[in-house]
């Protein structure tokens, strides 16, 4: 039998690891190669790069990326710790929704929190008005300034997430012991909760600064002059005079290598102090004294209430009387939602359509990738893994570059096609579906095949029968997640849409380019509800919060 | 159903887990594979039920080589450590599995599974999941979900390591009694002694991917093959003696171990040898003036099981361990106390390799 199901899987395998080779490995080797070719002369050169480190303008730009991530890194620590401590160790009232609602920001569209940003503060903004109207200045939202507050509010969650699920899974025994050995609960607290949570807090970080540093929106919309590798790398990839693709394959690998280096450097760190332990019993939620819980729940409901209350202006805005980037606050208006559900819906069926398609391939696939990554361990589902997560640290522009220029020619042409962004989206967004299905699948007991398989049940079968049953939550929210995040997905598809296959993201991009903040405000308003409404269902359908698998 | 392994050998990489075992497994019978954990006792289990493909070798049940029939078609009803219970099933859902496959349904499919969930004593328990039993329960639902499907061969692999002492003992009875009742051919694998002793009929004791020793419980307790077995079923403490004659006429040898001269029966001793003899802490007892082979000890622990105490006396250069019947409350030996102690000349066994 061995044998048998063992060819079955071998070939899901070898298919699973074409088709990785084919749409990312073999694209991203393509434009590495493109960089090293002198745009003028055709031939080799490391001149690209020496250009990247000694031209004054991509030098900035690089240290601009940097910059940026690293603080909103720094202050999504500062926010996500506490609150992960607070909400999950301490009594406080309606803890549970400050957590689902503290998870939101993850999933919501970066640009359009952006966006949210420039209606508040932007220089129309409704604050900047009230503001004006007492003589008062506000701090100008454009720049780093804004670019980092809107990444710490939209990706704190990420170090919350991990922090809480690591505060869980420490037995409350340990603190116990400490607290025997005659350690005072400040001890306790810094030498052994905090040591135990430490390698989380590291994954979290790391997780903000990646997703910061290959964000393309948001820089775009509020960043201003303030210019960025992902942004930079799509400009000499797309602009029509002077573009320079092997500039933007230059740009494009010294974005990926600095990822991947963290990313290596984490992993190595992580793996030596890793001490998540099948936690029987998760440590006790304590009460705080009064004026404790006042303070906490303040500061809980506060960072809620800033990275969520931006996105309710938008929801206004979008049933608000506009013209140009003038709001008329207060007058009701259906003009803009009218215009992107009746005169141009096709962009909203397009973001539909892409994301439903993506997704279904993407389960499937993310489903036996799982299986065998987490069944078959030695080297591999070691590679397999290590192939699949890969797209995880390069950027939507730069993956979203690499092919482009690489399906642009050869025997199947799909650069200008829907094909394209179907096939972006789904090697963006199946790692998160591997994820999800990988985490429960790694509590199923293998035994429970070989028991089907005992009672006569032939292998495959077995498969089908017990494990995907039991796999079948987390494909579920492995799904929603990839349904919504595609939905939301800016980078890849503003480089490889065109023209009938706009998206309802770049509708709003483009909007917001243009100054029309009310169309812009009605596409976003859609998105916002396409991605809340399904979590919701999630949550409430099968009681699970997708994001806490991530 | 007669399951023959024939030389049977696996590899993992380097490491042989399993080296040319051979065993013959009678019909009907309870046979126990019993070892240290590593030893290859359920990667042996594993390939009679086809999990795994030895290396070398081949099994029989009956006359037929199993060897080219996949896992789903051997016929055989395996009990895993931790149950396998498919948790998204309910109980009756779990039984009824392998007679579904079976391609038996309906009214007689009903019939089977409740008959069996009954013979378990989890009679009425149908409709419920997994995780509402107990340890205890759910150890019975796997057993019924194995027997359901009347298998030619009951394997079984530690099916009572996840329970409590006392369910264990009481579970290992009604295992025993079931297997009679039905006289299926059951494989049984723990690395519990106590426990092999109690259900087998016979056990073979592995070690280092060798059969060490197939026998019955008491011929491994009383003629143990070598040291390894010696120790490993049961306690016992080896005394090194010097043979110093033999008695071929009487088959008694004549040995000395800490300046005491011993006579006891081995055959085949020749003086000068060193004869490594095995005696149980029940063989050693209190001796009377004119007991023969008499040693004194200094009584140095003493630990009180309830119907025995356990001594740990200091005698003949090292230390031995006494189990003597507790009488009353009054009549234990203290710590520090010395004791005159004795065994019978027929009780040592003499352990060689």
């Amino acid at each position: 039998m061995k044998t048998r199901l063992f060819s079955v899987w071998n070939v899901v395998f070898v298919l699973a690891i074409a088709v990785l080779l084919l749409l990312v490995v073999y694209p991203m080797f393509s434009i590495f190669q493109a960089s090293l070719v002198s745009a003028e002369t055709g031939e080799f050169t490391w001149g690209n790069y020496i250009d990247v480190f000694t031209t004054r303008f991509y030098r900035r730009c690089l240290w601009n990326s940097v910059f940026l991530s690293g603080l909103a890194t720094v202050f999504s620590v500062i926010i996500g710790v506490p609150f992960a401590f607070l909400t999950t160790r301490y009594k406080l009232p309606g803890a549970s929704i400050l957590k689902t609602l503290g998870t939101l920001p993850l999933i919501l569209p970066t640009f359009i929190g952006a966006e949210a940003w420039l209606l508040l503060l932007g220089r129309n903004g409704i604050l900047t008005q009230f503001f004006h109207s007492f003589g008062l200045n506000t701090p100008s939202i454009y720049g780093w300034q804004g670019v980092v507050l809107v990444y710490t509010l939209q990706f704190f969650p990420f170090v919350f997430l991990m922090v809480s699920a690591a505060i869980n899974s420490v037995d409350r025994s340990l603190e116990e012991s400490a607290r025997n050995l005659g350690a005072s609960p400040w001890r306790v607290f810094y030498t052994v909760t905090l040591p135990v949570v430490m390698p989380a807090i590291a994954s979290g970080a790391l997780i903000v600064f990646c997703m910061s540093i290959e964000n393309f929106g948001v820089p775009t919309i509020i960043g201003n002059d303030y210019k960025v590798l992902a942004e930079q790398a799509y400009s000499e990839f797309v602009s029509e005079m002077g573009g320079n693709p092997s500039m933007a394959g230059a740009l494009s690998t010294v974005l990926v290598v600095v990822t991947l280096l963290l990313t290596i450097i984490q992993k190595v760190w992580v793996e030596r102090k890793s001490y998540a332990m099948s936690s029987l019993r998760p440590p006790e939620i304590l009460p705080l004294a009064p004026w404790k819980t006042c303070l906490s729940w303040l500061f809980c409901a506060g960072v809620v209430f800033v990275s969520l209350a931006p996105f309710l202006v938008v929801l206004v805005a979008a049933v608000t009387k506009t013209s140009g980037p003038v709001m008329y606050y207060g007058q009701f208006s259906l003009d803009n939602l009218a215009l992107a559900l009746h005169s141009a819906p096709r962009p909203i069926l397009n973001s539909f359509f892409l994301a439903t398609t993506a997704t279904v391939i993407g389960m499937f696939f993310g489903m036996a990738v799982s299986y065998i990554v987490v069944r078959r361990r030695g080297v591999c589902g070691y590679t397999l893994d290590l192939v699949m997560m890969l797209p995880l640290v390069i950027a939507g522009s730069v993956l979203g570059i690499a092919m482009a220029a690489t399906f642009n020619e050869g025997p199947v042409i799909l650069t200008g096609t829907w094909v394209i962004l179907v096939l972006a989206y789904f090697v963006r967004k199946t790692p998160f579906s591997v994820k999800t299905t990988s985490a429960l699948l790694y509590q199923i007991d293998a035994a429970i095949e070989e028991a089907s398989v005992n009672l006569g049940v032939p292998p495959l079968r077995s498969f089908m029968k017990v494990v995907v049953p039991v796999m079948l939550p987390g494909i579920i929210s492995g799904a929603i997640i990839m349904w919504v995040t595609t939905l939301a997905e800016l980078s890849s598809t503003i480089v490889l849409y065109y023209g009938p296959w706009s998206t309802m993201t770049v509708q709003v991009f483009q909007y917001i380019g243009s100054g029309d903040f009310g169309p812009a405000s009605a596409y976003g308003a859609i998105l916002i509800l396409s991605v809340i409404i399904p979590l919701f269902l999630l949550n409430k359908f099968l009681g699970r919060d997708p994001m806490q698998s991530l | 159903m007669q399951i023959t392994l024939k030389n049977i050998v696996k590899r993992f990489g380097q490491n042989t887990v399993v080296n040319h075992v051979d065993l013959v497994i009678g019909d009907g019978e309870f046979f126990t594979l019993l070892g240290p954990s590593g030893c290859g006792k359920t990667t042996l289990l594993r390939m009679i039920a086809g999990f795994n493909q030895p290396d070398e070798g081949d099994i029989l049940f009956g006359e037929e080589s199993v060897l080219h029939l996949p896992a789903h078609k051997r016929d055989t009803g395996m009990v895993f450590q931790n149950y396998a219970l498919f948790p998204h099933m309910t109980v009756a859902e779990n039984v009824a599995y392998g007679l579904k496959a079976r391609g038996i349904k309906g009214q007689e499919m009903k019939e089977k599974v409740e008959a069996i969930l009954n013979s378990v004593q989890l009679g009425g328990m149908g409709s419920r999941y997994p995780r509402q039993l107990s340890g205890g329960q759910q150890q019975r639902v796997a057993l019924a979900r194995a027997l359901v499907i009347r298998p030619r061969v009951l394997l079984m692999d530690e099916p009572l390591s996840n329970l409590d002492a006392k369910l264990r003992v009481s579970m290992r009875e009604e295992i025993r009694r079931i297997q009679q009742d039905l006289g299926i051919t059951t494989v049984y694998v723990t690395h519990d002694q106590e426990e092999a002793m109690a259900v087998s009929d016979r056990i073979a004791i592995f070690y280092a991917g060798h059969l060490q020793q197939v026998a019955t419980p008491a011929a491994i307790y009383f003629s143990p093959a070598n040291r390894f077995t010696a120790e490993f079923m049961g306690s016992c403490t080896i005394l090194e003696t010097l043979c110093t004659d033999f008695d071929a006429a009487s088959g008694m040898t004549y040995a000395e171990t800490g300046g005491v001269a011993f006579r006891f029966r081995s055959e085949g001793a020749k003086a000068g040898e060193t004869l490594n003899i095995m005696l149980r802490p029940d063989w050693i007892l209190p001796a009377g003036p004119d007991s023969e082979n008499r040693f004194s000890g200094t009584v140095c622990e003493r630990m009180f099981l309830g119907d025995t105490v356990v001594y740990q006396v200091e005698a003949l250069g090292r230390r031995l361990r006494v189990d003597m019947p507790s009488l009353n409350h009054s009549g234990m030996l203290e710590p520090g106390q010395t004791v005159e102690l004795c065994f019978a000349p027929e009780s040592p066994v003499t352990v060689r390799a």
